[in-house]
């Protein structure tokens, strides 16, 4: 007789299984409360790691000029180029120094009176840079930028002054000369004071891909543990082989694919309900959404939820030696580490990338942070598929063989 | 009727059964014994289906096979009841009649006032119980026992013989295996004594052969 497309017997075997294994996962609480308890301290500790670099340096600036030109190039420096890498603060020079004393600044700009008055008259006035080592890497990069600033002025000025002799002893006209340097002045002031976006100049590419670290920490957060959960929930799966549990299954009239499916049933909707649950925390707690809701983007996270819990039920089913055991535990490590979940994939070495590529956890993890869906990943994830019904297929047959 | 001929097994390169040939009626109680590592739990393995012959023949006919492993092979955060629905719905897709047998199983079994207890709050006693309500709720033809009644106090094994006994009596084949010479006397009517993997007795059973062990 033809089997039916959809066999409701079967269905109803395998969810009553799958609500079983439910209830069973949910009599271990202390499972669930480890993994929330980790998602709470990795966040825990991710924002400490912001806030500590959220705490920007101190620079002091002393303007006793207070001419336009000098006013631009502070306002240029301190609330445009640098706003976001050192709070910029304006007092007395007495104020200033005092500050640099207690270390509550990491530098100080002294632009002195008549700075101005004094470039316009050619006469040498010198901007100077009070500065206090430390071992933060910011802290170097600013005061080597405010150094570069300063010499870049005070070289300007000297430059100026040679050029203005160099005319003198040509014996230029008074009048040649000053427009000469007035042109020379034009050029190096626009140049000075519209130099670039000094990180777009230097290039320095942003790790996160525009998120903040928390939202990109939410998310690899997310996928760990919903790999972590997919594993806890399955490993349930050598219970059953040691204690007999799914030999006895298969005399009580179930078959090899109703277990199969059952699990797969049970361990996505168990991941889905985790994803929910860390999602609407994060929004409670942090005001941060993660999920891109599209239809596309669900289904592909679900097949990638569905292909990993089978992955591990079949490799948990059927290779249940210690040895086994931690040697796929450590190539889950290696796939974790290269997915790029907490450590952005910017900073991994190239073998890690490599890996990173195929890796089923990181399809899932660009998933949810939104970047492109490759073709190629699409076609892996296919392949991914096939690879599973083949080892299932295979593993079973040889089980029977036995 | 089960047949059993010329039977061999090798399990990690060593031969655990060889040759092993024996014929059952409807209604026979097989008790299988033998010292440990003999071969008893392959045996049953094999006639459960459960692992393929290297070489003989194993026909069970058209018996439907219970099978009670000698592990408490039951969900322990479970009820009672919800343990014997989940190993009948297998068999039984109609809610009505699944209800009607977990009922009757659990009546059977004495386990009225535990149905609604989660299996790991049981006593190791009433545990065998529900163990042996598993293998019952497919209403099995043949049922297939590994060591059913080690761990448990003098009262549940007394109730386990009686049922044995009633089960024989209805018609059903058992198929015993255990290191209990008492037990296997008390309940069967055929002997299998497995020694070094090959077939050191079978016949009725009476205390010289019992004593050969």
């Amino acid at each position: 007789m033809k089997k039916p497309l959809i066999d409701y017997k079967v269905i109803k075997k395998q969810l009553l299984l799958a609500r079983y294994e439910s209830k069973r996962l949910l009599g271990h609480p202390f499972r669930l409360l480890f993994l929330l308890l980790l998602f709470f301290v990795c966040i825990f500790i991710g924002q400490l790691t912001v806030q500590e670099n959220q705490v920007l340096p101190t620079v002091v600036i002393v303007d006793e000029d207070r001419s336009i030109e000098v006013r631009t190039f502070v306002e240029n420096i301190a609330y445009n180029k640098l706003k976001n890498v050192a709070v910029f603060k304006e007092v007395t020079l007495e104020e200033g120094l005092d500050l640099l004393d207690r270390e509550a600044c990491i530098g100080v700009i002294h632009i002195p009176k008549d700075t101005r008055k004094n470039l316009d008259s050619l006469k040498p006035s010198e901007m100077r840079l009070y500065i206090r080592d430390a071992e933060d890497i910011r802290v170097h990069f600013l005061r080597d930028y405010m150094a570069d600033m300063v010499a870049l002025l005070n070289e300007g000025q000297s430059g100026a002054m040679v050029y203005w002799h160099e005319m003198s002893r040509q014996a230029l006209p008074y009048e040649e000369k000053i427009a000469a340097l007035e042109d020379i002045a034009f050029d190096y002031g626009l140049a000075f004071l519209t130099r670039g976006d000094v990180f777009a100049n230097h290039g320095v590419k942003d790790p996160y891909n525009g998120m903040s670290m928390l939202q990109f920490l939410g998310y690899g957060l997310i996928w760990l543990i919903l790999f972590l959960s997919a594993f806890f929930a399955q490993t349930t799966v050598i219970a059953d082989e040691k204690s007999g549990r799914r030999r006895r299954l298969m005399t009580a009239g179930y078959t090899e694919a109703d277990y199969f499916g059952a699990r797969l049933i049970f361990g996505t909707v168990f991941s889905c309900l985790w994803c929910l649950i860390l999602q609407s925390i994060y929004y409670l707690f942090f005001d941060i959404a993660l999920l891109p809701f599209s239809l596309t983007r669900i289904g592909l996270f679900l097949w990638i939820i569905v292909l990993i819990n089978g992955f591990l039920v079949v490799v948990l089913r059927h290779y249940q030696r210690p040895k086994v055991l931690v040697f796929s535990g450590s190539l889950l490590f290696v796939f974790a580490y290269s997915s790029g979940l907490l450590i952005p994939e910017f900073f991994l070495p190239t073998w890690a990338r490599f890996i990173g590529q195929w890796n089923l956890v990181n399809f899932g993890d660009n998933l949810l942070k939104g970047y492109a869906l490759w073709t190629w990943r699409t076609l892996n994830l296919i392949l991914y598929t096939g690879a599973l019904y083949i080892s299932y297929k295979h593993l079973n047959e040889k089980v029977v063989a036995k | 009727m089960i047949r059993v001929e010329n039977l061999s097994k090798q399990l990690n390169k060593r031969k655990v059964l060889k040759q092993i040939d024996f014929h059952l009626q409807e209604g026979d109680v097989l008790g299988i014994i033998g010292p440990n590592g003999a071969g008893k739990s392959t045996l049953l393995s094999l006639l459960g289906g459960f692992m393929k012959a290297d070489e003989g023949i194993v026909d069970c006919g058209d018996h439907r096979i219970g099978y009670i492993p000698q592990q408490l092979a039951l969900y322990e955060e479970l009820t009672v009841i919800e343990n014997l629905k989940l190993f009948g719905v297998g068999t039984c897709s109609d809610d009505q009649i699944l209800m009607a047998r977990v009922e009757s199983v659990i009546e059977a079994l004495k386990l009225t006032d535990n149905k609604e207890v989660k299996v790991k709050k049981l006593s190791g006693g009433n545990k065998r119980r529900v163990n042996i309500g598993i293998a019952l709720m497919i209403d099995p033809t043949c049922l297939l026992m590994d060591e059913p009644v080690v761990g448990v106090d003098y009262k549940v094994r007394s109730d386990i013989e009686d049922l044995l006994k009633e089960m024989s009596a209805s018609g059903k084949t058992l198929i015993i295996a255990s290191h209990l010479k008492s037990f296997i006397a008390e309940v069967s009517t055929k002997l299998l004594i497995i020694e070094d993997g090959k077939v050191a007795y079978f016949g009725d059973v009476n205390e010289e052969a019992l004593n050969r062990l």
